[in-house]
């Protein structure tokens, strides 16, 4: 802006003291010195003097300095024009330099103005003016960043937006956005997960940058992991501190180079989670720009997230619904037609079927007649293929064999023939294929399903190359009713000459009295022939007084009740070489037809002889009975006396039961001057070679006994054993018996302080302060036959030292071996020890009792198997 | 060779002898009023079977009951099967008794004392 130009005052001081003006002022201040000085020295007369002018001088001298005036005024004037000068030039300076500043200024807000950032120059912030600037700078450069930014974050979402509009898979659009959103936000990872509301599960569903497939689809609970952790707090995490674990990154450029901070920002619209959006970065820290672009972006994904699966839905349910409607459609096309179709061939169908019906109804009624015969003829029809197989079997089967013809066809038809059968049929089979034409007979026993034996009759014929059989063809008739017939009259005619060959005397009689048969036996015994009694009443005929009474007397009493009965009579006789009184057991059988008495048989047979022999017999064992009773006194009388026992044991007991009347099992009792011997001794046997055995075992081993009575027990077995070996001669060669004895033998000396024990198969038992010891003597027998090749051990003697209360127990093994009790079980050892045990400090007559009862109880029943033999010693 | 096999009595036992299914079995109570008349064809067979035996014979003795005289011919039979061992064949003696009975454990004892046979005892109840 040009100001106007105005005559400034000092305009005219300067013009005033321009240098041309300054020389005019002086000459004219000389002129007037010149003027006054002439004027002065101007004398009328004289005119101009210059003598006069000195002389004026003289008289004064201020002249001079008035002379001097136009000096003065030049000099005061050109001070003054310096002066002047001076201050024009300062004020040019002072202008020329406040237009530079302006121009500086002006430079400055140019540049400013231009967008520019220009440093502020030396002295702007001096003036006002430029203090102005540079607020208006800084105030242009805040709003222009602030303009860029949201610049920024406009584009950013434009670009964004644009990415949301062009895909509607969520998958790509995930990736999408996270690849432009990453490369926008200079992220070097990234990932976006998804929410299900159902499942309440964050699900991976794109990744940016990441190498491993691995985290591809992983998935969060709300809370689990920082993504997790971002959804349940609907808030975004920013870390700068990355957790160890975090994914690191394994990019060609990167190298393996762990980010510095992630971001991850929820993605949430209408406060619903929709998704986690989740960045790495490798700057050390991230622009809040970027955050707040983040957030504010976040809902708009969201936003587009819950468009695009509520569009899903949509979509989805569109096509369904589309699908549903297309198929509907045709169905409803199909079904159009169909009924269509189907009332077309309905009409067929009916026309058809009524022809049908027609031809079923003649057919039905040709093959009901066919079904009616095949039904109900006397034979069963049936068919084997070559592999003898049933294939086909006529309905008559049901009646005839009590099998439907389902049940037939199984293969089972084999099995109810017996095996001979069965393999004439199977040879049938091989004849007929060797000779086509033949006809095959046979006739086999059956088993019907009501488990009926019944005898059928098969021709069999080969059909195998008739087109229309193929097969072997069977007739088959039940043969049993004839067969029965046929049996009847064997019977009969073999029972006829049984009965005619019958050594017994045999008569039929009707239940009126008529003798229908009478064998020749009868002649014998009565004197009359049969002929002359046969098919005539019994009241007319002369006959056997007392067979004649017997027939009446049974006659009338079976009559009345129809049952079996026996009669014995004595006859006198007295023809042929018989005389005498025979005796004739009568068996009386009545004989009935369809249920009604019709005839009764007598049939007698002389027992005369039996009788005898059955007397003889008695008599025998009578006899032997008597011996054996003798053989008992005897053994009995040799079996040591209760009382000798009691004499020197008071405490003790013998439980002996012989299973027989006499016995192979003897208790032994013998005093010597220093001790008591007593044994319990089975012998090999029971009843009479038990006792006979037991007699040799009685008297060897008194005599070793005596002879040896200082020696242990068990050297008295040993010569014991060699004794019996001797005496059965079983130190022979052919030894001819095996028998031998077991034996538990006891050594009591006088004073009762020792026992000595040797058995032979069998133990002692010590009960003592309720505890048994068992002392179980040798595995081996006195006497018997010597092993070929086992030399025999000794017997061993066992010492026992007694005590005050002691009981000893020996028993043989016909109490431990006995079978019985609710299970036939052996009544064992064991439970020898269990009553012990479970009864201890019984007297020994107690002991006894309880052995003899409970024996009893366990053999209830059961026979018993051997003699039985118990002993008990109290101390 | 036939099989033999005599069914059980009141006072003999179950036999089995049969070489096709390599069965061999006494059973049961043994307690016959003649023992030789009973074991002889047993004894037979075995002294016919011991010129063809089986590479390997099981020989099952499961007796409840055995009387004094029964037990003589037990250790006859033992001694055929000791002889058919020494010819070089395998026999294995399985000595079955119940388990309470230890007179009937005892007497299998003393006869693998006596010959020189392979036994197997086992037990059961009922």
């Amino acid at each position: 802006m040009k100001k106007a130009i105005r005559k400034h005052p000092s305009d005219r001081y300067r013009a005033l003291l321009a240098s041309r003006n300054i020389m005019l002022y002086t000459l004219a201040g000389l002129l007037l010195v010149v003027v006054a000085m002439i004027s002065l020295s101007w004398n009328p007369g004289t005119g101009f003097r210059f003598e006069t002018l000195v002389q004026l001088h003289q008289a004064h001298p201020a002249i001079f300095l008035l002379e001097a005036l136009p000096v003065y005024i030049w000099i005061i004037l050109r001070v003054a024009r310096k002066n002047l000068q001076k201050t024009e030039r300062s004020y040019r300076l002072e202008v020329e330099k406040t237009t530079e500043i302006l121009e500086k200024n002006s430079g400055y807000a140019r540049a400013v103005s231009e967008g520019d950032d220009p440093a502020p120059f030396d002295g702007m912030l001096d003036t006002e003016l430029g203090q102005a600037l540079k607020l208006i700078h800084l105030n242009i450069r805040s709003n222009r960043r602030k303009e860029r930014e949201i610049t920024w974050i406009t584009e950013g979402k434009d670009m964004i937006s644009r990415v949301l509009r062009i895909h509607n898979e969520i998958d790509t659009l995930s990736y999408q956005v996270l690849k432009s959103l990453g490369k926008y936000i200079d992220a070097v990872q990234g990932a976006m997960y998804l929410f299900d509301e159902e499942t309440q599960r964050i699900r991976n569903v794109a990744l940016y940058a990441y190498n491993r497939r691995k985290y591809a689809g992983q998935e969060f609970g709300i809370g689990e992991g920082l993504v997790g952790q971002c959804a349940y707090e609907m808030d975004y995490i920013y870390r700068t501190e990355i957790p160890d674990d975090y994914i690191t990154i394994t990019s060609g450029i990167l190298g393996d180079r762990k980010p510095s901070c992630i971001l991850l920002v929820p993605l949430i619209t209408n406060d619903q989670l929709q998704g986690i959006i989740e960045f790495a970065f490798l700057e050390p820290r991230i622009p809040k720009l970027t955050i707040q672009f983040m957030l504010e972006l976040g809902e708009i994904i969201a936003r587009t997230l819950f468009n695009l699966q509520v569009n899903m839905k949509t979509r989805m349910l569109l096509e369904e619904s589309r699908k549903m409607t297309a198929e509907l459609q045709q169905n409803e096309l199909l079904m159009k037609r169909n009924a269509e179709e189907m009332q077309s061939t309905q009409q067929q169908l009916q026309n058809a079927n009524a022809q049908l019906q027609k031809k079923i109804g003649e057919e039905k009624l040709a093959q009901d007649r066919l079904h009616w015969l095949l039904e109900n003829a006397s034979e069963v029809i049936s068919i084997y293929d070559k592999d003898y197989q049933l294939k086909y079997i006529s309905p008559s089967v049901e009646r005839i064999l009590g099998y439907r013809p389902g049940e037939m066809v199984t293969g089972k038809d084999f099995e109810r023939i017996d095996q001979k059968s069965s393999n004439d049929i199977r040879k049938a089979f091989e004849l007929l294929i060797e000779a086509p034409a033949q006809t095959i007979r046979l006739e086999y026993s059956y088993i019907r399903k009501d488990g009926k034996r019944i005898f059928l009759s098969s021709s069999i014929r080969n059909l195998l190359n008739d087109p229309s059989v193929n097969g072997f063809i069977f007739n088959t008739r039940d043969i049993t009713e004839s067969k029965q017939v046929e049996k009847e009259q064997r019977l009969k005619s073999r029972m006829q000459s049984l009965s005619e060959n019958s050594l017994d005397l045999i008569l039929r009689i009707s239940t009126s009295g008529m003798i229908y048969y009478a064998n020749p036996v009868v002649e014998d015994y009565s004197g009359v022939a049969p002929s002359r009694i046969v098919n005539k009443p019994l009241e007319e005929v002369t006959f056997n007084k007392a067979i004649t009474e017997l027939l009446k007397d049974t006659l009338h009493k079976v009559t009345g009740n129809p049952q079996k009965m026996n009669r014995e009579i004595t006859i006198p006789v007295a023809i042929g070489g018989r005389s005498g009184e025979r005796i004739i057991h009568f068996n009386i059988i009545p004989e009935f037809q369809d249920q009604e008495l019709e005839t009764i048989l007598f049939v007698g047979h002389d027992i005369t002889e039996a009788k005898r022999i059955e007397k003889e017999i008695k008599i025998t064992n009578r006899k032997m009975q008597d011996s054996i009773n003798y053989a008992e006194r005897i053994q009995s009388s040799i079996l040591p006396s209760t009382q000798s026992i009691r004499k020197a044991f008071p405490e003790s007991f013998v439980f002996y039961m012989p299973r027989d009347v006499i016995s192979g099992d003897f208790p032994w009792f013998v005093e010597t001057k220093d001790a008591y011997f007593i044994a319990a001794i089975d012998c090999t046997g029971h009843g009479v070679p038990g006792a006979l055995l037991s007699f040799i075992g009685f008297f060897l081993l008194n005599n070793i006994t005596v002879l040896n009575a200082g020696k242990k027990v068990g050297e008295i077995c040993d010569e014991l054993n060699r004794e019996v070996r001797r005496t059965l001669k079983q130190d022979r060669k052919d030894p001819e018996t095996r028998d031998g004895m077991d034996l538990a033998l006891c050594k009591i000396y006088k004073k009762k302080e020792k026992v000595e024990f040797a058995g032979a198969h069998r133990p002692m038992y010590l009960l003592r302060e309720g505890e048994i010891s068992v002392y179980k003597g040798d595995r081996r027998s006195i006497g018997g036959i010597v092993h070929p090749r086992r030399p025999e051990k000794d017997f061993t003697t066992v010492e026992v030292q007694l005590r005050k209360g002691d009981q000893l127990f020996i028993f043989t093994d016909g109490l431990t071996d006995q079978l019985g009790g609710p299970d036939g079980l052996k009544y064992a050892a064991a439970r020898v020890r269990e009553m012990l045990l479970q009864h201890p400090g019984m007297t020994m007559e107690q002991y006894h009792d309880h052995f003899r009862d409970d024996f009893a109880s366990w053999l209830s029943g059961h026979p018993q198997i051997d003699d039985v033999l118990m002993i008990g010693l109290g101390f | 060779m036939a099989a033999l096999r005599i069914e059980p009595a009141d006072d003999t036992p179950l036999i089995i002898l049969n070489r096709e299914e390599e069965r061999f079995e006494i059973s049961g109570k043994s307690m016959p009023e003649d023992v030789i008349d009973f074991y002889q064809p047993v004894l037979d067979w075995l002294a016919s079977y011991r010129s063809a035996p089986l590479e390997k014979t099981i020989f099952d003795i499961r007796l409840i009951y055995f009387n004094t005289a029964s037990s003589k011919l037990l250790l006859d039979l033992l001694m055929i099967l000791e002889e058919i061992r020494e010819q070089g064949h395998e026999v294995l003696v399985r000595w079955h008794s119940m388990t309470y009975d230890e007179d009937m454990q005892e007497a299998g004892r003393e006869y693998a004392d006596m010959v020189d046979l392979d036994f197997e005892y086992l037990t059961y109840d009922k």
